[in-house]
């Protein structure tokens, strides 16, 4: 493939220019990030009473919702983004490189988001780390503490690598803000400019990455604890599979949507071409359609349930209240898939549209993963009361919060970090 | 070994829910909790139907997934005896036990275990304070106690704060807020220095048929295992069996078939919320004022 040229002013243009609508945009995150404090610090002193949350049972509750829906969302948003920026890396998609360095920037804050849903909707938030520090390694929970904590940690390195090169070249023309020099000295220790030959850390990294998602989303844990009898039924079947279709289809449209929108702020026409954001779209498009054939056979096999749950679930949530969620969630994540298949048949292109399409699609598998969670411990198979369930405020403060804290952060990193990639070719860097 | 366990005669029961309060009042457990709950479900159709009480506590599971699916441990298994608890302080309020048991016997604590107590908030039409503070015609005072105030409410029974083996940590009685609770086989009674009190809960205590017999499963003169025995002319089961658990409760009679119906229905387990607005404002039809025609 050949390699990008671009003229640097406009690769370095989101560092230098900051019109209104950056500020605006700061500061309306900045508000939700403070919604998003409000509501923690009320569940942390009034408890999840203030929630929707309650026991399922005599309670006739649901003890799941929007922030675990949320936790998988962000999580499969982490998985999907570094995953196709490692695809990108290893097959030396050169066309794509911008975009891969958009899911580099955009997977630690997916962690983190995630992490933090998990936090919120602890009963002892303070308690988070006994998950580290008592670890049983009998549980396969565990194992998914393990694997997701290391690819978060992998992801950071693999960020850090991967950027080395572009921020040695900006820093030094003098393009990043003076105030983090420290900063940037840590991140560029023992980087000596790059060589020419050989395929650098960067490449194997994004290779390991590419080897490990597969364990992470659902494959080696069930493989592994499936025949020893007790499980939770969450652990095997389909939701490996669909899991990796869905983080794909979360982590690429996210990272449609924000090319699509640094596009339209700095006119990088040339960057994100029509040709790559419509391949890029028909691309999640076949994920979004692989991810729903697991999540109807999921449905079909109750297996998106809780071993609580009733043998006839499926027939429960499609005749029961959720039925108008669940074909809404389906209409979110279809009709985006064909408008993106069909700007590809049709050779068209539509900034704005591909814009919309890729957060209708966001939503869709959001509403979908939460849809899932709260149906799956609805209906208990005991003579129980079926469950309850429709988010709180509080809920909605926080997954907005989180929305807000990462958006937040990607503006930080487009005044601070190589936002645009200016390099292509990962040949050419075999130490960085 | 030892596996403690029970055998409840679901032909004896006839739905008094004694063992229920008598849980209640042994634990603690707020509004809401019911680590043991009696399923009163009707079977057949009308008019040739029967009513069937089951009561179902934590069913301590030899393979128990609630502990399979906890991520720090917290949920475990007792060796000595097998009794399933919480370590209130290791627990993070996940719920992950919660969705990964079949039987629905856990409760989360939502809010201050004070507060989900019943009678929270009740003081001040009666001058009656449930919570035992220094204020006049407190439960104390009216109890007569010597040392009335002394922080802790009436309902906090002190044998719930000691540290249970094998960790030296809280297992017993009403769990913190934001922490996962359950019937424990009330493991204070077991690990108590009073013999007359080990081998016993308190809902096989109060029941007024004698239909949870409690006891080691492991041992064939335990009474558990002696009423199998008398009884062993009727069918046995154990609920939802072919989910790998393994419970160490044994039900002597009918399992409920495919067309048991729960005789109460969603709104008979209020919300602790609705509970508290309940007693504080009860609605007009519950008046208790009848008028007599002289």
């Amino acid at each position: 493939m050949s390699t990008p040229s671009m003229p640097d002013d406009l690769l370095t243009e989101p560092l230098e220019e900051t019109g209104t609508a950056y500020y605006v945009l700061v500061g309306v995150a900045v508000l939700a990030v403070i919604g998003m404090v409000y509501s923690f610090v009320t569940m942390l002193t009034q408890g999840h009473a203030v929630t929707a949350l309650d026991n399922w049972g005599t309670s006739g509750g649901v003890p799941w919702g929007l922030d675990i829906g949320a936790f998988s969302w962000w999580a499969a948003m982490g998985v999907g983004a570094i995953a196709l920026s490692a695809i990108v890396r290893v097959f030396e998609m050169d066309d794509y490189e911008p975009y891969a360095r958009i899911g580099e920037l955009l997977t630690p804050l997916a962690f983190f988001a995630s992490f933090l849903h998990v936090v919120f909707d602890l009963g002892r938030p303070g308690r988070v780390f006994n998950t580290i520090i008592y670890l049983p390694l009998e549980s396969p929970i565990a194992w998914d503490v393990i694997l997701l904590g290391g690819l978060g940690i992998v992801s950071v390195a693999y960020l850090v690598v991967s950027i080395r090169r572009d921020l040695h070249d900006l820093y030094h023309d003098g393009v990043l803000p003076s105030a983090l020099s420290p900063v940037y000295e840590a991140l560029l220790t023992g980087y000596d400019g790059g060589s020419p030959s050989g395929r650098g850390r960067r490449w194997w990294l994004a290779a390991a990455v590419l080897v490990f998602i597969p364990v992470v989303a659902g494959g080696l844990v069930p493989f592994v604890w499936g025949p020893f009898g007790v499980n939770i039924n969450w652990f095997g079947a389909i939701q490996g599979p669909t899991f990796l279709a869905g983080s794909m289809t979360v982590g690429t449209a996210t990272v449609l949507l924000i090319a699509g929108v640094l596009r339209f702020a700095y006119d990088l026409d040339d960057v994100f071409t029509d040709r790559s954001m419509r391949t890029l779209g028909v691309f999640t498009g076949a994920l979004a359609f692989t991810y729903m054939l697991g999540v109807f056979y999921e449905i079909q096999t109750g297996t998106f349930a809780a071993d609580m749950a009733d043998p006839n679930v499926s027939t429960l949530v499609f005749g029961g209240s959720l039925a108008p969620l669940l074909w809404l969630a389906i209409a979110a994540v279809v009709v985006p898939t064909i408008y993106l298949v069909l700007q590809q048949a049709t050779g068209r292109f539509s900034l704005a549209g591909t814009v919309v399409v890729a957060a209708v699609l966001l939503v869709g598998v959001l509403h979908q993963e939460t849809w899932l969670t709260v149906g799956g411990l609805m209906y208990p198979d005991l003579m129980y009361p079926a469950g309850e369930y429709a988010p709180s405020i509080y809920e909605w403060l926080n997954l907005v919060g989180t929305t807000a804290l990462v958006a937040l952060g990607l503006l930080v990193f487009l005044k601070t970090l190589p936002f645009v990639s200016t390099t292509a070719t990962d040949t050419e860097d075999s130490t960085a | 070994m030892t596996q403690l366990g029970m055998v409840i005669d679901v032909e004896r029961c006839y739905g008094c829910r004694a063992c229920m309060e008598a849980c209640k009042v042994e634990n603690s457990t707020p509004r809401g909790a019911f680590w043991m709950h009696v399923f009163r479900y009707e079977e057949g159709e009308h008019p040739d139907t029967s009513q069937i009480n089951m009561p179902r506590p934590c069913q301590h599971c030899s393979e128990p997934s609630c502990a399979s699916a906890c991520p720090t441990g917290a949920r475990f298994k007792r060796e000595d005896d097998g009794i399933v608890l919480t370590d209130y302080d290791r627990c993070i309020g996940c719920r992950y036990c919660e969705i990964g048991c079949p039987y629905g016997v856990n409760y989360a604590q939502f809010q201050d275990p004070e507060e989900a107590q019943y009678g929270h908030g009740a003081g001040g039409s009666a001058g009656d304070d449930m919570f035992g503070d220094d204020s006049a015609g407190s439960v104390s005072d009216e109890l007569g106690e010597e040392d009335p105030g002394t922080g802790k409410p009436p309902w906090h029974d002190p044998i719930h704060d000691q540290e249970f083996e094998p960790r030296g940590t809280r297992m017993s009685g009403p769990q913190p807020e934001g922490v996962m609770g359950k019937c424990t086989f009330c493991v204070h009674r077991q690990d108590a220095d009073d013999r007359d009190e080990q081998g016993t809960t308190a809902c096989a205590q109060t029941c007024p048929v004698d239909a949870i017999k409690f006891g080691d499963l492991e041992d064939p003169d335990s009474e558990p295992r002696r009423h199998l025995r008398e009884k062993n002319s009727t069918s046995t089961f154990k609920l939802l069996e072919d989910r790998g658990t393994e419970p160490n409760v044994i039900y002597v009679g009918n399992e409920p078939g495919e067309d048991a119906r729960a005789i109460e229905s969603a709104e008979t387990f209020k919300d602790p919320e609705e509970a508290i607005e309940a007693e504080q404002n009860p609605p007009e039809s519950r008046s208790t004022n009848v008028e007599v025609d002289q």
